[in-house]
């Protein structure tokens, strides 16, 4: 008999059989994910010549305004600035709004869940996907800043896609977190919105890292979401990431996704009783 | 060949946010469910499933007789696979098809093609299998070529036939059924009961949740009776259905 047919509510063992079941299943079901997030994009295109271009352009020009005003505030050259600002922020706004996205995926995803048994980790990467898509199209604006600003290209910027991914598989893990915190706990909701305005402004996305010397500098040290954000930022603006970037992530990744695995295995069997 | 065992199995639903009195008084009211405080965490549950244990084979067509907040959706979830069991267990031979939903993710500005392959995946098709259906959903669905316009331009009636010839365009094994599934509009009735027997005599078990006598009495050839999450009887179709139409005027008088 197939053992996956047999559920109750006593073993480990099954506990964990079923959340590498959730893990496995959810990467399966990428062409269920991946059609999903490519309707959204569809919608959001119809009707619209530009649709999710509008974004990258609104950001273009919030950049440039961004990068006179500061630059003449800092002393900076806007040439400099400029291609700064849009490779942090462009990958902080995907971190920001997959985990603004993610306090919500299983609440919304209630009339799914209780029909048939569901991977959970689909409904993550259905988030992730489409702020991905989001990502490449304002990907598009800096690319044009780049060349404006002629950004250097070479042997490091090939960096990008490691640190990418990288980023992307402890998203998902931090995403898969709050999902699961904000379904039990209401609360978690409100609380990461708040969380995520402040992170904002600590995170070194707006201000150059340099700028934070002494002991201050540590909120950038302990700060797991400038690492992520510094794996795509410094390949683009044509640097390798710095060592600690990647040895923080790589730590944050295993941890992440090793307590992720103990939390779904002792809770998944309960997330659908927590609507 | 496939079977169904449940052991005794029982689910509590914890109430959370509810402290203390006038909640749980509400609840009490509104639900048939009982009430169970649990000591550890100070939290309220429910205990909507009651040490129920049950054996189904292969040809079984069991009908799920109880009034409202009887347990007929939660035992039908169990089976589903949605909800573990807070005691007891279950045991599942073969592929469980659960038919609780119509058509999960619908989308609005999709063409009505597009949400039959979404669905169909949503309900756990392959791709494949949908492709293969596809042309039969469309024909069995009467919509012409407004397949291809967004749906939100579709008549409540035109959604409800697309939703439910994607529903039953599935491939049965152990069929889960809520009696939701089938409601549509007038003239579309005969031929989605027609469907829906088709379907059902494609399964190899059913278990179907109902208020109709009518419905559970047309399809099925075993009923249990269900009350405050407890299973009272099980037996033929038409003893359950006497034994429930007995609780429904005891309980009115």
């Amino acid at each position: 008999m197939n053992k996956d047919n047999f559920y109750s509510s006593a073993t480990i063992a099954q506990r964990t059989r079923s959340t590498k079941k959730d893990f496995i299943d959810g990467l399966k079901l990428w062409n269920l994910w991946g059609r999903l997030c490519f309707n959204e994009v569809k919608r959001r295109y119809r009707r619209t010549l530009l649709g999710p271009m509008w974004v990258a352009i609104s950001l273009g020009i919030f950049a440039l305004v961004l990068s006179v005003v500061w630059a003449a505030l800092w002393k900076q050259n806007v040439r400099e600035y400029l291609p700064y600002l849009l490779s942090g922020l462009i990958p902080w706004m995907m971190i920001a709004s997959s985990i603004g996205e993610s306090t919500s995926a299983f609440m919304s995803a209630e009339a799914l869940l209780k029909s048939r048994q569901f991977p959970y980790t689909m409904l993550i990467h259905v988030v992730i996907g489409r702020n991905v898509v989001v990502f490449g199209h304002n990907l598009l604006t800096f690319l044009i800043a780049a060349l404006l600003c002629s950004v250097p290209i070479n042997v490091h910027t090939l960096l990008v896609f490691p640190g990418f991914l990288l980023l992307i598989v402890n998203l998902s893990w931090i995403c898969l977190l709050i999902a699961t915190l904000c379904l039990r706990f209401r609360d978690f909701q409100q609380l990461v919105t708040i969380l995520l305005q402040v992170i904002m402004f600590i995170t070194p996305v707006f201000w150059p890292v340099s700028q934070l010397t002494g002991r201050t500098a540590i909120i950038v040290d302990i700060n797991l979401l400038y690492h992520m954000i510094d794996l795509v930022r410094s390949p683009l603006l044509g640097k390798p990431p710095s060592l600690e970037s990647y040895i923080v992530c790589c730590i944050a990744m295993l941890l992440g996704w090793f307590a992720v695995f103990k939390l779904f295995s002792k809770k998944r069997h309960r997330l659908v009783y927590w609507f | 060949m496939s079977y169904v065992q449940l052991k005794n199995v029982s689910v509590d639903f914890p109430m959370f946010g509810s402290n203390k009195n006038l909640r749980l008084s509400l609840i009490k009211g509104i639900t048939g469910g009982r009430i169970l405080g649990s000591s550890k965490h100070q939290a309220i549950s429910v205990r909507a499933l009651d040490d129920i244990s049950l054996e189904l084979r292969s040809g079984d067509r069991l009908g799920l007789i109880g009034h409202n907040g009887a347990g007929k959706t939660t035992l039908l979830r169990v089976l589903a696979g949605v909800y573990a069991p807070t005691q007891g267990n279950i045991i599942v031979d073969g592929r469980i098809t659960p038919l609780l939903q119509q058509a999960p993710g619908l989308e609005m500005e999709d063409s009505g093609y597009e949400n039959i392959i979404t669905c169909g995946m949503l309900l756990g098709m392959s791709m494949d299998e949908i492709q293969s259906k596809v042309a039969s959903i469309i024909e069995f669905s009467d919509l012409g070529d407004y397949i291809f316009f967004p749906i939100r331009t579709y008549s409540s009636g035109m959604l409800a036939r697309l939703s439910f010839s994607i529903a039953t365009s599935i491939d049965p094994g152990i069929l889960i059924l809520d009696e939701g599934i089938g409601a549509a509009d007038a003239r579309f009735s005969d031929k989605a009961a027609m469907r829906i027997k088709e379907l059902v005599s494609k399964t190899d078990i059913l278990v179907l949740a109902s208020h109709s006598d009518a419905l559970i009495e047309s399809m099925c050839n075993k009923a249990i009776l269900m009350d405050h999450g407890r299973l009272i009887d099980f037996g033929s179709v038409s003893e359950i259905t006497k034994r429930y139409q007995r609780l429904l005027s005891s309980s009115n008088n």
